[in-house]
């Protein structure tokens, strides 16, 4: 059974988090923790930015450049000299008793080679022993060459604020039936007269609309981006069809925003007209403390 | 499964070349120490490649130490090799300051245990908690607290160091 009333995450455990070295299910398991738990979430950052400033350090402790020391490959020789193979176990130094018997690495070597473009070496006809020699020193060469120049400024530091998401489930809109269609935001404007609640100073990411079961104006689920990558949803209708997409909600275990009521909209005039109240909730897997200073944020327009 | 030199090399010579860097503080002997831990890889064809070459490099690393230590001769912190074009004075300036950013990290991480240090930079080197875990011969959950340990302590290490310049600075001045 899962410990639901865990205490704070331990720091090696929040460090293992961050080096992605948990399982699946603890990775979940800290993650829907750190929705909930402030202090552990000053942790995760604090250690997320310690753990950067390391690589960091490390990065500048590298060699400026790595492999700046490569043999250009040779040129196609007529026959080995006794020199070049002098130069062969020169450069190999007391490397070359590690290499593999022929009959280990006949095919490794022209593996490299041929890789290489040097393959041509080893079609030529030479004694056994020039061709290990050769094949030697062609394989210190290869070993030099094929890893190209390049200075990696130690991990890329990951993206932190990220992994709060738990697996894809905030990218599906919740509730979400189909029953809602999608639309483009003057869409949405034109069907709700203008006046549609959204958090103010966060891009829109997409709009949904639901035909209202009174017929009068459809509810909206205006999905948002908040500026760590989270999605939250503004979710907008008449009092009476609202009600049934908060139970699913409440039943999903999304966490909601006090409920905020527009002023009235008279539809109709004279005996005709009736008094809708609209309301408008801040959805999404954040706490609920978050979402309702969103929503104190919601601007109508 | 076929040893495949040409990956790991490619994978994993530019980790290894650093990880011997910070044990040996020479560019070139770093270099030259890495071609001879691929070349016993390939004599070797270990089953488990990636943490077959850090373990090898540590132990070569460690053998090097030894054999300086009773040379009693310190490596050569600066190459000799020249560099192919004069240096423009930014440049040098720029070295001068890296060569300063980087006797500091040297110095933080010389104040770590040899435990911390080496997980510290298996870690960087790319290797996973079971693997550091193997080779260090430490519990698998130890490595997470080894590392948190280490990483809080040489960040604090250069912290205060930094700190102590400011105050050289700040002493200059006035």
């Amino acid at each position: 059974m899962p410990n639901i009333a865990r205490t704070h995450v331990p720091e090696a455990e929040l460090h293992a988090y961050c080096d992605g070295e948990l399982s699946p299910s603890q990775r979940v398991e800290i993650a829907e923790h750190l929705l909930g738990c402030l202090i552990c979430r000053a942790q995760h950052a604090e250690v997320a930015e310690l753990r950067a400033r390391v690589t960091t350090l490390l990065a500048i402790a590298s060699p400026r450049q790595i492999g700046r020391r490569v043999v250009p490959p040779a040129r196609r020789p007529r026959r080995a000299s006794r020199m070049m193979i002098a130069a062969a176990v020169a450069i190999i130094g007391g490397g070359a008793w590690l290499l593999v018997p022929p009959s280990d690495g006949e095919r490794r070597p022209t593996q490299l080679a041929t890789s290489l473009g040097l393959v041509d070496f080893f079609r030529l006809g030479h004694g056994d022993a020039d061709l290990a020699a050769l094949r030697d020193r062609q394989l210190a060469m290869a070993m030099r060459t094929i890893a190209a120049p390049q200075v990696q400024a130690g991990r890329a530091a990951p993206q932190f604020l990220r992994p709060l998401l738990i697996g894809t489930g905030t990218e599906v809109d919740p509730v979400v039936t189909s029953e809602w269609t999608f639309a483009t935001m003057d869409d949405a404007l034109k069907a709700a007269n203008g006046r549609l609640a959204r958090v103010a100073d966060i891009p829109v990411r997409l709009v949904r609309i639901h035909p209202s079961a009174a017929g009068g104006r459809p509810t909206f689920l205006i999905r948002q981006e908040l500026a760590d990558g989270r999605f939250v949803w503004v979710v907008e209708g008449l009092e009476g069809d609202v009600a049934p997409v908060e139970q699913l909600l409440q039943a999903s275990g999304i966490a909601m925003s006090a409920a905020t009521r527009t002023r009235p909209d008279y539809v109709g005039t004279g005996a005709q007209t009736t008094i809708t109240v609209r309301m408008v909730r801040v959805v999404g897997y954040l706490p609920v403390d978050s979402l309702n200073v969103l929503a104190q944020k919601l601007v109508v327009r | 499964m076929a040893f495949d030199l040409e990956g790991l090399y490619r994978t994993t010579y530019d980790s290894v070349v650093r990880f011997l860097y910070r044990k040996v503080w020479d560019a070139d002997r770093a270099e030259d120490l890495a071609q001879e831990v691929f070349m016993r890889a390939l004599a070797h064809q270990p089953e488990k490649p990636r943490s077959w070459v850090f373990a090898v490099a540590a132990n070569i690393a460690r053998d090097e130490a030894r054999a300086a230590f009773r040379r009693r001769k310190h490596l050569v912190l600066i190459s000799h090799e020249p560099s192919a074009a004069p240096a423009a004075n930014d440049d040098v300036e720029e070295a001068m300051d890296h060569a300063e950013q980087e006797a500091e990290v040297k110095r933080a991480l010389a104040m770590l245990t040899p435990r911390d240090r080496e997980v510290l930079l298996l870690w960087d080197a790319g290797l996973s908690y079971p693997e550091i875990a193997e080779q260090t011969q430490l519990a698998l959950g130890a490595v997470g607290t080894t590392l948190a340990r280490a990483r809080q302590r040489v960040v604090e290490a250069h912290d205060s160091m930094e700190g102590q310049r400011a105050e050289h600075r700040a002493n200059a001045r006035s």
